[in-house]
């Protein structure tokens, strides 16, 4: 029973990481309808640059890593969005063509880090060490640090979309582009930020889950498939859907490796996708059912 | 306060409007008639800078306006109420008239504007919190034009805003809209509904397959003219 109660907390770690990075594929999707292949690709950058920073070159400790690395991702992102999407946008056929561009940058990025860095795998250390004892249910600090900061992200994510006029931008041109032209909201300038905000929760995820999952130049593409599965089990552009699947999901896969095995995940993955699309293929919460 | 001077506007490779000229003075109410298809909300978007002008010029109080984008003309107080509405589905009424004040300038009337919607439409005071997809078409079309007012417009576009509305509330919507009007809003009116304009509507433009071929008094109109819009 014990064992099975920490099962299903280290799901519900699994799943807040999830969280956080299926929530930046969602917003991009959702605000400018661009389906980004390189969020994996991006979320192993994340990694690397928090190991370049740490335990690679620079030797910070992670609240530095942290400060240094939040500004330069939604830099880097504004700067991608600026390069690789605006100059195709609003031409013909524009939601394939960004498409596949994001898909061409996915292939820039991994093939970078594997000039860089090598093939070789990179460990990043452990945020903290040791463990709490819960009337005999085992809690890594570690683990508990994770859920704590990625919660807190996706809390910062709600608040700020929610309560900041930009942020309110943001959902009025996921709801209805042309009537955020019409208010007088920039559409360019909220796809660019939008797409900022997702490479900054893509790279925190990077980092969070780093220490387990090793950092390495293709280690991107898994977790891009579980973040397409999510966001899709979600409803496509919807916020609220995607938390609720990031945690079912991360619950089930946390189940599936204690039962099944660990080779086990990504058919499961894959077969609840297909499930989700056969029985609602508008997810969860799909904002756009018709 | 409003100079459209022989524009040409394109849909991809269609040549929608051919060499269209208006002018609407400060405090006018102006109607544009024309049968559907024939480049009304065409007219209506190119102006407030929806969609681009391939030629001619648009001068808005004294100056050059085309080219700019609907957010910059939006800031000088030039807005669109759109046909479709185009209102935000997922948040309420509130919020949706909030996002109206989005610019700088409208923001800082953000509260007087507020109190002059709620009071033209006291149904949107009472639905406030209720989101915009759940509202009825009368009411959808109030929010469209309260939002439009809370963008501190000095002049507005708007398009059909009877269309799928009941016959009883037709009368009323048009009603406040000639009451923004006396309260000295500049507006150009895009209305099938020729008897129902009479009330305010000082001048109209017809326009037909691109062209405007007559301009003047609703009274002026032919029947066959007025059948061919209704």
């Amino acid at each position: 029973m014990l064992q099975l109660i920490e099962v299903f907390i280290s799901g519900l770690v699994q799943g807040a990481v999830y969280c956080v990075f299926a929530l930046g594929l969602s917003l991009v999707y959702g605000t400018a309808r661009v389906l980004n292949f390189a969020h994996g690709s991006i979320y192993m950058m994340g990694a690397y640059l928090a190991w370049v920073l740490s335990a690679g070159y620079f030797g910070l400790g992670y609240g530095l890593v942290f400060l240094v690395l939040l500004p330069l991702l939604f830099v880097i992102g504004l700067g991608l969005e600026r390069v690789v999407i605006r100059p195709l946008r609003w031409g013909a056929r524009w939601q394939t063509t960004t498409m596949m561009a994001t898909l061409g940058l996915a292939f820039v990025i991994d093939n970078v880090h594997l000039i860089v860095f090598g093939p070789g795998e990179k460990l990043l250390p452990r945020f903290v060490e040791g463990s709490v004892s819960l009337s005999g249910i085992v809690l890594s600090h570690h683990d508990v640090l994770i859920f704590v900061l990625a919660i807190a992200t996706v809390v910062a994510l709600e608040l700020f979309l929610h309560g900041s006029r930009t942020g309110q931008a943001m959902r009025a041109v996921a709801q209805d582009m042309q009537g955020a032209s019409m208010v007088g909201i920039e559409v360019n300038r909220i796809f660019g930020l939008a797409f900022g905000l997702s490479v900054v929760l893509a790279g925190v995820a990077g980092v969070l889950l780093a220490p387990v999952y090793l950092i390495s130049p293709l280690g991107g593409w898994t977790p891009f498939l579980k973040g397409f599965v999510i966001v899709v089990f979600g409803g496509l552009g919807s916020t609220r859907g995607v938390l609720y699947a990031a945690f079912i999901l991360g619950v089930i896969e946390a189940f599936v490796i204690f039962s099944l095995g660990a080779s086990w995940i990504m058919p499961i993955w894959l077969v609840t996708l297909l499930v989700v699309l056969m029985l609602r293929p508008q997810g969860l919460l799909g904002v756009w059912a018709n | 306060m409003l100079e459209v001077e022989g524009i040409n506007v394109f849909y991809d490779d269609f040549h929608v409007l051919h060499d269209v000229s208006l002018t609407i003075a400060a405090g006018e109410a102006v109607g544009l008639i024309g049968a559907n298809g024939h480049g009304k909300s065409t007219l209506l978007k190119a102006v407030c800078g929806l969609l681009p002008i391939a030629s001619g010029t648009v001068l808005f109080e004294g100056e050059r306006v085309d080219g700019l984008s609907a957010p910059e003309l939006v800031e000088r107080g030039l807005v669109y109420v759109a046909e479709e509405r185009h209102l935000f589905p997922d948040m309420s009424v509130r919020e949706n008239l909030l996002l109206g004040a989005y610019r700088p300038r409208a923001r800082r009337q953000q509260a007087a504007n507020l109190d002059r919607v709620f009071s033209l439409y006291p149904r949107l005071k009472e639905r406030q919190g209720q989101l915009a997809k759940t509202l009825s078409g009368g009411e959808a079309q109030m929010l469209a034009l309260g939002r439009g007012l809370m963008s501190a417009a000095r002049f507005m576009a708007i398009d059909e805003p009877s269309l799928g509305l009941a016959p009883n509330l037709v009368s009323d919507m048009l009603g406040t809209i000639g009451r923004i009007n006396e309260a000295g809003m500049t507006v150009l009116l895009v209305e099938q509904n020729t008897a129902q304009l009479r009330a305010f509507i000082e001048r109209v433009y017809l326009l037909e397959e691109g062209h405007v071929i007559k301009e003047g008094s609703i009274n002026e109109l032919t029947e066959a003219e007025q059948d061919a819009v209704a």
